[in-house]
Protein backbone atom coordinates (compact mmCIF):
# COMPACT_ATOMS: atom_id res chain seq x y z
CA UNK A 1 0.00 0.00 0.00
CA UNK A 2 1.52 3.24 -1.01
CA UNK A 3 0.40 6.71 0.76
CA UNK A 4 1.25 10.29 -0.22
CA UNK A 5 1.91 13.01 1.76
CA UNK A 6 0.14 16.69 0.45
CA UNK A 7 1.09 19.78 1.28
CA UNK A 8 -1.25 22.36 2.95
CA UNK A 9 -4.12 23.90 0.91
CA UNK A 10 -2.84 26.21 -1.91
CA UNK A 11 -4.53 29.46 -0.29
CA UNK A 12 -4.63 29.79 3.60
CA UNK A 13 -7.94 31.21 4.53
CA UNK A 14 -5.94 34.38 5.82
CA UNK A 15 -4.65 34.65 2.49
CA UNK A 16 -7.85 34.59 0.73
CA UNK A 17 -8.97 38.22 1.90
CA UNK A 18 -5.29 39.73 1.59
CA UNK A 19 -5.24 38.60 -1.84
CA UNK A 20 -8.91 39.64 -3.23
CA UNK A 21 -9.80 42.63 -4.88
CA UNK A 22 -9.81 44.58 -1.78
CA UNK A 23 -5.91 44.98 -1.42
CA UNK A 24 -5.41 48.09 -4.25
CA UNK A 25 -3.84 49.70 -1.09
CA UNK A 26 -0.52 48.07 -1.55
CA UNK A 27 2.03 48.69 -4.91
CA UNK A 28 3.46 45.59 -5.81
CA UNK A 29 5.91 47.31 -7.58
CA UNK A 30 7.34 49.08 -4.28
CA UNK A 31 7.63 45.53 -2.33
CA UNK A 32 11.20 44.39 -2.63
CA UNK A 33 13.07 40.68 -1.07
CA UNK A 34 16.22 40.63 0.21
CA UNK A 35 18.99 40.91 -2.25
CA UNK A 36 16.24 42.81 -4.54
CA UNK A 37 17.73 45.78 -5.94
CA UNK A 38 16.01 49.24 -5.10
CA UNK A 39 16.96 51.67 -7.68
CA UNK A 40 17.17 51.87 -11.51
CA UNK A 41 19.76 54.94 -10.55
CA UNK A 42 22.09 54.46 -7.67
CA UNK A 43 24.35 57.52 -7.98
CA UNK A 44 21.35 59.95 -7.41
CA UNK A 45 20.43 58.27 -3.54
CA UNK A 46 21.77 57.80 -0.59
CA UNK A 47 20.86 54.40 0.76
CA UNK A 48 18.76 54.29 3.96
CA UNK A 49 17.62 51.69 7.00
CA UNK A 50 17.20 48.08 5.58
CA UNK A 51 19.69 48.92 2.15
CA UNK A 52 23.45 47.86 1.64
CA UNK A 53 25.73 48.43 -1.19
CA UNK A 54 26.54 45.37 -3.75
CA UNK A 55 28.50 46.22 -6.69
CA UNK A 56 27.58 49.88 -6.54
CA UNK A 57 24.45 49.31 -6.20
CA UNK A 58 21.89 49.84 -3.50
CA UNK A 59 20.27 46.64 -2.43
CA UNK A 60 17.58 45.82 0.02
CA UNK A 61 18.48 43.54 2.88
CA UNK A 62 15.10 43.09 4.10
CA UNK A 63 11.65 42.06 2.87
CA UNK A 64 9.58 44.86 2.48
CA UNK A 65 8.42 48.39 1.21
CA UNK A 66 10.44 50.84 -0.32
CA UNK A 67 10.16 54.05 1.06
CA UNK A 68 11.83 57.73 -0.24
CA UNK A 69 12.25 60.91 1.38
CA UNK A 70 14.13 63.23 -0.80
CA UNK A 71 17.20 61.53 -1.98
CA UNK A 72 17.36 58.79 0.88
CA UNK A 73 15.97 55.28 0.09
CA UNK A 74 14.60 53.05 2.91
CA UNK A 75 13.39 49.48 2.95
CA UNK A 76 10.27 49.32 5.86
CA UNK A 77 9.48 45.64 7.03
CA UNK A 78 5.80 44.57 6.69
CA UNK A 79 6.69 41.78 8.99
CA UNK A 80 9.10 42.39 11.90
CA UNK A 81 9.36 41.37 15.27
CA UNK A 82 8.05 44.22 17.86
CA UNK A 83 10.75 47.34 17.67
CA UNK A 84 9.94 49.45 20.48
CA UNK A 85 9.59 53.54 20.29
CA UNK A 86 9.82 55.76 22.99
CA UNK A 87 6.10 56.84 24.38
CA UNK A 88 4.35 52.98 23.64
CA UNK A 89 1.99 51.60 25.64
CA UNK A 90 3.47 47.74 26.15
CA UNK A 91 1.71 44.56 27.72
CA UNK A 92 4.70 42.79 29.01
CA UNK A 93 5.52 39.76 31.08
CA UNK A 94 7.95 39.32 34.10
CA UNK A 95 10.45 36.97 33.18
CA UNK A 96 13.18 37.55 35.63
CA UNK A 97 13.45 39.68 38.80
CA UNK A 98 17.50 41.10 39.51
CA UNK A 99 19.05 43.34 41.59
CA UNK A 100 16.95 46.39 41.05
CA UNK A 101 15.66 45.67 37.86
CA UNK A 102 12.80 43.31 36.59
CA UNK A 103 13.21 41.93 32.91
CA UNK A 104 10.46 42.00 31.01
CA UNK A 105 9.49 40.05 27.64
CA UNK A 106 7.67 42.55 25.47
CA UNK A 107 8.15 40.20 22.28
CA UNK A 108 11.02 42.06 21.33
CA UNK A 109 14.57 40.92 19.90
CA UNK A 110 16.19 41.86 23.79
CA UNK A 111 14.44 41.40 27.31
CA UNK A 112 13.27 44.97 28.83
CA UNK A 113 14.42 46.32 31.89
CA UNK A 114 12.08 47.47 34.15
CA UNK A 115 13.96 49.35 37.07
CA UNK A 116 12.87 49.87 40.47
CA UNK A 117 13.18 53.18 40.29
CA UNK A 118 10.86 53.21 37.73
CA UNK A 119 7.84 51.85 39.47
CA UNK A 120 4.94 53.29 41.59
CA UNK A 121 5.50 52.76 44.77
CA UNK A 122 3.62 54.54 48.12
CA UNK A 123 5.00 57.79 49.16
CA UNK A 124 4.78 59.44 45.61
CA UNK A 125 7.81 59.88 43.06
CA UNK A 126 10.01 61.43 46.10
CA UNK A 127 9.75 58.39 48.05
CA UNK A 128 13.66 57.03 47.88
CA UNK A 129 14.06 53.22 46.86
CA UNK A 130 16.11 51.75 49.55
CA UNK A 131 17.49 48.08 50.32
CA UNK A 132 13.74 47.23 52.02
CA UNK A 133 12.38 47.99 48.43
CA UNK A 134 14.98 45.71 46.73
CA UNK A 135 14.06 42.80 48.87
CA UNK A 136 10.12 43.04 48.62
CA UNK A 137 10.52 42.85 44.49
CA UNK A 138 9.78 39.56 44.43
CA UNK A 139 6.85 40.34 46.35
CA UNK A 140 5.39 43.54 44.17
CA UNK A 141 6.40 41.93 40.91
CA UNK A 142 6.74 38.27 40.21
CA UNK A 143 7.80 35.71 37.47
CA UNK A 144 5.39 35.01 35.07
CA UNK A 145 3.08 38.55 36.35
CA UNK A 146 1.35 40.71 33.23
CA UNK A 147 2.11 44.02 33.53
CA UNK A 148 1.33 47.25 31.86
CA UNK A 149 3.96 50.11 31.22
CA UNK A 150 5.37 52.36 28.96
CA UNK A 151 8.64 52.72 27.19
CA UNK A 152 10.48 55.57 28.67
CA UNK A 153 13.89 55.00 26.77
CA UNK A 154 15.43 53.16 24.18
CA UNK A 155 18.86 52.19 24.41
CA UNK A 156 21.78 52.30 22.08
CA UNK A 157 21.72 48.46 22.28
CA UNK A 158 17.94 48.30 21.37
CA UNK A 159 16.98 47.15 25.24
CA UNK A 160 13.95 48.96 25.99
CA UNK A 161 13.66 50.69 29.60
CA UNK A 162 10.18 50.72 30.84
CA UNK A 163 8.30 52.52 33.24
CA UNK A 164 4.89 52.60 35.40
CA UNK A 165 5.17 56.05 36.99
CA UNK A 166 1.13 56.72 36.55
CA UNK A 167 -1.79 54.82 37.99
CA UNK A 168 -2.91 53.48 34.28
CA UNK A 169 0.15 51.36 34.20
CA UNK A 170 1.62 48.42 36.67
CA UNK A 171 0.21 45.05 37.22
CA UNK A 172 -2.71 43.17 35.07
CA UNK A 173 -4.90 40.79 36.67
CA UNK A 174 -8.18 39.62 35.91
CA UNK A 175 -8.46 39.25 31.83
CA UNK A 176 -7.68 37.81 28.58
CA UNK A 177 -4.29 37.96 26.72
CA UNK A 178 -4.05 37.79 23.24
CA UNK A 179 -0.97 37.80 21.31
CA UNK A 180 -1.35 39.01 17.83
CA UNK A 181 1.79 39.71 15.71
CA UNK A 182 3.09 43.72 16.49
CA UNK A 183 2.81 44.62 12.59
CA UNK A 184 -0.86 44.31 12.59
CA UNK A 185 -1.34 47.35 16.10
CA UNK A 186 -1.89 50.47 14.67
CA UNK A 187 -0.80 52.86 16.77
CA UNK A 188 -2.81 55.56 18.03
CA UNK A 189 -3.30 58.50 20.83
CA UNK A 190 -4.44 56.38 22.83
CA UNK A 191 -4.13 52.44 23.79
CA UNK A 192 -6.74 52.21 26.81
CA UNK A 193 -9.86 52.09 25.71
CA UNK A 194 -12.76 51.59 27.96
CA UNK A 195 -15.97 49.69 25.96
CA UNK A 196 -19.42 50.82 26.14
CA UNK A 197 -20.18 47.26 26.06
CA UNK A 198 -19.08 46.99 30.12
CA UNK A 199 -15.51 45.67 29.55
CA UNK A 200 -12.27 47.47 28.44
CA UNK A 201 -9.01 46.37 26.42
CA UNK A 202 -5.58 48.03 26.53
CA UNK A 203 -3.79 47.82 23.08
CA UNK A 204 -0.22 46.84 23.84
CA UNK A 205 2.01 48.36 20.75
CA UNK A 206 3.79 44.97 21.13
CA UNK A 207 1.69 43.12 20.20
CA UNK A 208 -0.32 41.76 23.20
CA UNK A 209 -4.14 42.73 23.71
CA UNK A 210 -5.44 42.76 27.40
CA UNK A 211 -9.12 42.23 27.71
CA UNK A 212 -10.38 42.93 30.97
CA UNK A 213 -13.83 43.98 32.60
CA UNK A 214 -12.40 47.44 33.71
CA UNK A 215 -9.30 49.36 33.50
CA UNK A 216 -6.37 48.78 36.14
CA UNK A 217 -5.98 51.34 38.31
CA UNK A 218 -2.65 50.62 40.32
CA UNK A 219 -4.22 51.15 44.70
CA UNK A 220 -1.07 50.36 47.04
CA UNK A 221 -0.66 49.62 50.04
CA UNK A 222 0.58 51.22 52.79
CA UNK A 223 3.58 48.85 52.83
CA UNK A 224 3.75 48.66 49.23
CA UNK A 225 2.24 45.43 48.32
CA UNK A 226 -0.73 45.75 45.55
CA UNK A 227 -4.11 45.55 47.10
CA UNK A 228 -5.94 41.74 45.84
CA UNK A 229 -8.80 42.90 44.73
CA UNK A 230 -10.21 39.65 42.98
CA UNK A 231 -13.72 39.97 42.02
CA UNK A 232 -16.29 37.87 40.34
CA UNK A 233 -16.92 38.81 37.23
CA UNK A 234 -21.04 38.63 36.65
CA UNK A 235 -21.34 35.91 33.12
CA UNK A 236 -22.57 38.73 31.10
CA UNK A 237 -19.14 40.77 31.22
CA UNK A 238 -17.53 37.48 30.86
CA UNK A 239 -19.11 36.61 27.92
CA UNK A 240 -18.44 39.50 26.38
CA UNK A 241 -14.93 39.85 27.27
CA UNK A 242 -14.86 36.53 25.45
CA UNK A 243 -16.66 37.36 22.48
CA UNK A 244 -13.89 40.50 22.13
CA UNK A 245 -11.22 38.08 22.16
CA UNK A 246 -12.58 36.18 19.52
CA UNK A 247 -13.06 39.25 17.44
CA UNK A 248 -9.39 40.28 17.93
CA UNK A 249 -8.41 36.76 17.38
CA UNK A 250 -10.48 37.18 13.73
CA UNK A 251 -8.83 39.73 12.92
CA UNK A 252 -5.44 38.83 13.44
CA UNK A 253 -6.29 35.40 11.77
CA UNK A 254 -6.88 37.44 8.59
CA UNK A 255 -4.47 40.53 8.93
CA UNK A 256 -6.71 43.25 9.63
CA UNK A 257 -4.85 46.23 11.42
CA UNK A 258 -6.26 45.88 15.20
CA UNK A 259 -7.08 49.11 16.46
CA UNK A 260 -10.00 50.29 18.25
CA UNK A 261 -12.20 50.94 15.32
CA UNK A 262 -11.74 47.81 13.97
CA UNK A 263 -12.35 46.33 17.01
CA UNK A 264 -15.68 47.74 17.98
CA UNK A 265 -17.09 46.60 14.02
CA UNK A 266 -15.84 43.10 14.39
CA UNK A 267 -17.63 42.83 17.97
CA UNK A 268 -20.93 44.51 16.45
CA UNK A 269 -20.53 42.48 12.98
CA UNK A 270 -20.09 39.50 14.95
CA UNK A 271 -23.62 39.92 16.79
CA UNK A 272 -25.61 37.45 14.73
CA UNK A 273 -23.00 34.43 15.17
CA UNK A 274 -22.76 32.13 18.28
CA UNK A 275 -18.97 33.23 20.14
CA UNK A 276 -18.25 29.49 19.27
CA UNK A 277 -18.80 29.86 15.89
CA UNK A 278 -16.47 32.90 15.18
CA UNK A 279 -13.09 30.38 15.57
CA UNK A 280 -14.79 28.10 12.71
CA UNK A 281 -13.46 28.71 8.89
CA UNK A 282 -16.73 29.22 6.93
CA UNK A 283 -18.18 31.42 9.34
CA UNK A 284 -14.94 33.62 9.87
CA UNK A 285 -13.93 33.99 6.61
CA UNK A 286 -17.06 35.51 5.90
CA UNK A 287 -17.13 37.86 8.70
CA UNK A 288 -13.14 38.71 8.15
CA UNK A 289 -14.38 39.87 4.41
CA UNK A 290 -17.54 41.86 5.43
CA UNK A 291 -15.24 43.44 8.16
CA UNK A 292 -12.83 44.32 5.95
CA UNK A 293 -14.90 46.12 3.03
CA UNK A 294 -16.80 47.92 6.49
CA UNK A 295 -13.68 48.92 7.20
CA UNK A 296 -11.76 49.92 3.89
CA UNK A 297 -15.42 51.78 2.92
CA UNK A 298 -14.93 54.14 6.44
CA UNK A 299 -11.54 54.52 5.72
CA UNK A 300 -12.99 56.36 2.37
CA UNK A 301 -15.31 58.26 3.50
CA UNK A 302 -12.77 59.79 5.94
CA UNK A 303 -10.45 60.82 2.74
CA UNK B 1 20.53 0.59 -14.27
CA UNK B 2 22.15 3.34 -15.84
CA UNK B 3 21.06 6.67 -14.48
CA UNK B 4 20.82 8.83 -17.70
CA UNK B 5 18.98 6.38 -20.78
CA UNK B 6 20.35 6.06 -24.21
CA UNK B 7 17.78 8.78 -25.34
CA UNK B 8 19.07 11.25 -22.65
CA UNK B 9 16.21 11.07 -19.60
CA UNK B 10 16.86 10.12 -16.36
CA UNK B 11 15.35 8.02 -13.85
CA UNK B 12 11.96 9.96 -13.41
CA UNK B 13 11.89 11.26 -17.41
CA UNK B 14 13.71 14.85 -16.40
CA UNK B 15 16.35 15.90 -19.03
CA UNK B 16 20.11 16.18 -17.10
CA UNK B 17 19.66 19.71 -16.23
CA UNK B 18 16.03 19.86 -15.53
CA UNK B 19 14.48 20.57 -11.67
CA UNK B 20 12.06 19.45 -10.48
CA UNK B 21 8.75 21.20 -9.52
CA UNK B 22 8.99 23.43 -6.82
CA UNK B 23 6.24 24.00 -5.01
CA UNK B 24 5.73 26.48 -1.80
CA UNK B 25 3.82 27.93 1.08
CA UNK B 26 4.33 30.56 3.31
CA UNK B 27 3.67 31.53 6.58
CA UNK B 28 1.82 28.62 7.51
CA UNK B 29 3.00 28.47 10.99
CA UNK B 30 1.87 31.66 12.70
CA UNK B 31 3.18 30.99 16.16
CA UNK B 32 6.50 31.46 14.43
CA UNK B 33 7.96 34.73 12.67
CA UNK B 34 8.75 32.62 9.76
CA UNK B 35 7.36 29.88 8.49
CA UNK B 36 7.62 27.77 4.69
CA UNK B 37 6.49 24.56 3.42
CA UNK B 38 8.59 23.78 0.64
CA UNK B 39 8.44 20.51 -2.21
CA UNK B 40 11.22 19.96 -4.70
CA UNK B 41 9.14 16.85 -6.47
CA UNK B 42 9.00 14.74 -4.17
CA UNK B 43 10.96 16.27 -1.04
CA UNK B 44 9.09 17.57 1.18
CA UNK B 45 10.75 20.32 4.18
CA UNK B 46 9.45 22.34 6.84
CA UNK B 47 10.86 24.91 7.96
CA UNK B 48 10.35 27.67 10.90
CA UNK B 49 11.87 30.72 12.04
CA UNK B 50 11.71 31.98 15.70
CA UNK B 51 13.20 35.19 16.80
CA UNK B 52 15.47 37.28 17.09
CA UNK B 53 14.99 37.01 20.70
CA UNK B 54 16.84 37.14 23.93
CA UNK B 55 17.80 33.47 23.51
CA UNK B 56 20.59 31.64 26.25
CA UNK B 57 23.20 33.46 28.21
CA UNK B 58 25.62 30.64 27.12
CA UNK B 59 24.72 31.30 23.44
CA UNK B 60 24.65 34.76 23.84
CA UNK B 61 27.25 36.99 21.88
CA UNK B 62 28.19 40.19 22.29
CA UNK B 63 28.61 41.57 18.68
CA UNK B 64 26.23 39.57 16.53
CA UNK B 65 23.41 37.14 16.76
CA UNK B 66 23.21 33.54 17.21
CA UNK B 67 21.95 30.96 15.22
CA UNK B 68 20.59 28.43 16.09
CA UNK B 69 19.72 25.57 13.75
CA UNK B 70 18.02 22.19 13.85
CA UNK B 71 17.58 19.68 11.23
CA UNK B 72 15.47 16.25 11.88
CA UNK B 73 13.33 14.17 9.66
CA UNK B 74 10.20 12.29 10.26
CA UNK B 75 10.51 8.75 10.90
CA UNK B 76 8.17 7.47 7.81
CA UNK B 77 10.88 10.38 5.35
CA UNK B 78 13.37 7.72 3.61
CA UNK B 79 13.01 4.33 2.74
CA UNK B 80 13.64 2.86 6.05
CA UNK B 81 11.73 3.69 8.96
CA UNK B 82 14.14 6.39 11.14
CA UNK B 83 13.95 5.73 15.20
CA UNK B 84 15.82 9.27 15.96
CA UNK B 85 14.43 11.64 13.79
CA UNK B 86 17.26 13.96 15.33
CA UNK B 87 20.48 14.27 17.16
CA UNK B 88 21.88 11.55 15.23
CA UNK B 89 25.68 11.85 13.43
CA UNK B 90 23.89 12.95 10.04
CA UNK B 91 21.53 15.09 11.09
CA UNK B 92 23.54 17.30 13.32
CA UNK B 93 26.07 18.00 10.25
CA UNK B 94 23.47 19.03 8.58
CA UNK B 95 22.42 21.13 11.45
CA UNK B 96 25.92 22.47 11.57
CA UNK B 97 26.21 23.05 7.71
CA UNK B 98 23.00 25.06 7.50
CA UNK B 99 24.15 26.82 10.78
CA UNK B 100 27.21 28.01 9.01
CA UNK B 101 25.43 28.78 5.98
CA UNK B 102 23.22 30.85 7.39
CA UNK B 103 25.78 32.93 9.42
CA UNK B 104 26.41 34.33 6.38
CA UNK B 105 23.45 35.31 4.49
CA UNK B 106 21.79 36.90 7.64
CA UNK B 107 23.22 40.55 8.56
CA UNK B 108 24.00 38.94 12.20
CA UNK B 109 25.77 42.00 13.11
CA UNK B 110 22.24 43.86 13.85
CA UNK B 111 21.00 41.73 16.07
CA UNK B 112 23.49 41.80 18.90
CA UNK B 113 23.09 39.36 21.98
CA UNK B 114 20.07 37.79 20.36
CA UNK B 115 19.67 34.42 18.82
CA UNK B 116 17.38 32.97 16.07
CA UNK B 117 16.36 29.64 15.69
CA UNK B 118 15.65 27.67 12.71
CA UNK B 119 14.22 24.55 12.89
CA UNK B 120 13.98 22.29 9.61
CA UNK B 121 12.01 18.92 9.46
CA UNK B 122 12.09 16.48 6.17
CA UNK B 123 8.53 15.05 6.27
CA UNK B 124 9.58 13.65 3.04
CA UNK B 125 12.72 12.85 1.74
CA UNK B 126 13.28 12.57 -1.77
CA UNK B 127 16.95 13.16 -2.26
CA UNK B 128 18.53 16.79 -2.22
CA UNK B 129 17.60 17.30 1.52
CA UNK B 130 19.98 19.85 2.26
CA UNK B 131 19.05 21.80 -0.78
CA UNK B 132 15.73 21.96 0.24
CA UNK B 133 16.14 22.66 3.93
CA UNK B 134 18.50 25.81 2.70
CA UNK B 135 15.54 26.55 0.04
CA UNK B 136 12.78 26.34 2.46
CA UNK B 137 15.10 28.39 5.26
CA UNK B 138 15.33 31.07 2.98
CA UNK B 139 11.76 31.60 2.42
CA UNK B 140 11.07 31.14 5.88
CA UNK B 141 13.65 34.07 7.04
CA UNK B 142 11.98 36.55 4.24
CA UNK B 143 8.53 36.26 5.46
CA UNK B 144 10.21 36.70 9.44
CA UNK B 145 11.43 39.72 7.98
CA UNK B 146 15.00 38.95 8.98
CA UNK B 147 18.05 41.57 7.16
CA UNK B 148 20.18 39.40 4.83
CA UNK B 149 22.23 39.59 2.09
CA UNK B 150 19.27 37.94 0.15
CA UNK B 151 17.61 35.29 -0.90
CA UNK B 152 19.86 31.81 -0.48
CA UNK B 153 19.09 29.42 -3.00
CA UNK B 154 20.51 25.46 -2.94
CA UNK B 155 20.60 22.62 -5.85
CA UNK B 156 22.35 19.53 -5.25
CA UNK B 157 24.18 18.09 -8.85
CA UNK B 158 25.73 14.80 -9.74
CA UNK B 159 28.01 13.98 -12.62
CA UNK B 160 27.97 10.53 -15.11
CA UNK B 161 30.53 10.14 -17.32
CA UNK B 162 30.95 13.85 -17.32
CA UNK B 163 27.67 14.96 -17.89
CA UNK B 164 26.39 16.75 -15.08
CA UNK B 165 22.75 16.02 -13.92
CA UNK B 166 20.93 18.71 -10.80
CA UNK B 167 18.41 18.06 -8.60
CA UNK B 168 19.27 14.54 -7.78
CA UNK B 169 16.28 12.23 -6.53
CA UNK B 170 17.03 9.65 -3.77
CA UNK B 171 17.70 7.38 -6.24
CA UNK B 172 20.40 9.04 -7.91
CA UNK B 173 22.03 9.95 -4.56
CA UNK B 174 24.01 6.09 -4.70
CA UNK B 175 27.33 5.43 -3.08
CA UNK B 176 29.14 6.13 -6.35
CA UNK B 177 27.84 9.23 -7.94
CA UNK B 178 29.76 12.12 -6.64
CA UNK B 179 27.53 15.01 -5.82
CA UNK B 180 28.14 18.54 -4.77
CA UNK B 181 25.19 20.36 -3.25
CA UNK B 182 26.01 24.53 -3.49
CA UNK B 183 24.26 27.54 -2.36
CA UNK B 184 24.37 30.78 -3.47
CA UNK B 185 23.03 34.15 -2.48
CA UNK B 186 20.66 35.51 -5.21
CA UNK B 187 21.99 33.15 -7.98
CA UNK B 188 24.58 34.81 -8.55
CA UNK B 189 28.64 34.28 -7.32
CA UNK B 190 28.75 34.74 -3.84
CA UNK B 191 28.68 31.01 -2.33
CA UNK B 192 27.98 30.02 1.09
CA UNK B 193 27.68 26.39 1.26
CA UNK B 194 29.36 23.89 -0.55
CA UNK B 195 29.45 20.16 0.39
CA UNK B 196 31.14 16.57 -1.43
CA UNK B 197 29.84 13.74 -1.04
CA UNK B 198 31.60 10.95 -2.33
CA UNK B 199 34.77 10.81 -4.55
CA UNK B 200 35.17 13.04 -7.56
CA UNK B 201 37.62 13.58 -10.20
CA UNK B 202 39.45 16.72 -10.69
CA UNK B 203 38.68 17.50 -14.06
CA UNK B 204 34.99 17.06 -13.01
CA UNK B 205 34.93 19.70 -10.34
CA UNK B 206 34.42 22.72 -12.41
CA UNK B 207 31.85 21.28 -14.77
CA UNK B 208 29.68 20.13 -11.74
CA UNK B 209 30.32 23.52 -9.85
CA UNK B 210 29.07 25.43 -13.16
CA UNK B 211 26.11 23.18 -13.19
CA UNK B 212 24.72 23.58 -9.65
CA UNK B 213 25.63 27.43 -9.69
CA UNK B 214 23.14 27.43 -13.10
CA UNK B 215 20.93 25.04 -10.92
CA UNK B 216 20.91 27.72 -8.06
CA UNK B 217 20.10 30.46 -10.24
CA UNK B 218 17.24 28.73 -11.54
CA UNK B 219 15.92 27.95 -7.91
CA UNK B 220 16.62 31.26 -6.87
CA UNK B 221 13.76 32.86 -9.69
CA UNK B 222 11.78 30.24 -8.54
CA UNK B 223 11.88 31.59 -4.62
CA UNK B 224 12.30 34.97 -5.66
CA UNK B 225 8.41 35.10 -7.43
CA UNK B 226 7.24 33.17 -4.20
CA UNK B 227 8.81 35.44 -2.00
CA UNK B 228 7.49 38.42 -3.52
CA UNK B 229 4.14 37.20 -3.87
CA UNK B 230 3.81 36.12 -0.18
CA UNK B 231 4.88 39.45 1.27
CA UNK B 232 1.85 41.05 -0.52
CA UNK B 233 -0.46 38.95 1.30
CA UNK B 234 1.15 39.74 4.54
CA UNK B 235 0.87 43.16 4.55
CA UNK B 236 -2.47 44.22 7.17
CA UNK B 237 -5.28 45.17 5.77
CA UNK B 238 -5.73 49.43 6.78
CA UNK B 239 -2.14 49.09 7.97
CA UNK B 240 -0.08 52.55 8.32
Amino acid sequence: MSYEITGPPLVSPWMMLSMSEARNDVDESKIVIPGQSVCDAPQQFMRGHGTYIRDGEIVSSLSGVVQQLNRLLMVKTIKQRYAGEVGDVVVARVVEVQAKRWKCDVSSRLHANLPLGSVLLPGGDFRRKDVEDEEKMSEFLKNGELICAEVQQVQHDGTLMLHTRNNKYGKLRQGITIKVPPHLIKKSKKHFHTLPYGMAVIIGCNGNVWVTPSLPETTLEEDGSHIHEFQVVPQDIRLTMVRVASCIRLLRDYSISIFINSITTAYEMSQPYDIKELSEQETSSRLAYLIAARLLQELQQQK
Amino acid sequence: MSIISEHGFRLDGRRPAQIRNVNTRLGLNRNAEGSSYLEHGNTKVLCAVYGPYEGKASKRLEDRCAIVCQYSTTTFSGLERKNRPRGDRKSTEMSRLLEKAFESVILTESFPRSQIDIFCEVIQGDGSNLAACVNATSLALADAGIPMKGIASAATCGIVEGNPIVDLTSREETDLLPRVTLATICGRDEVVLVELHNRLHIDHLSVVMEAAKATCADVYECLAVVAQQHLKACAPILGN
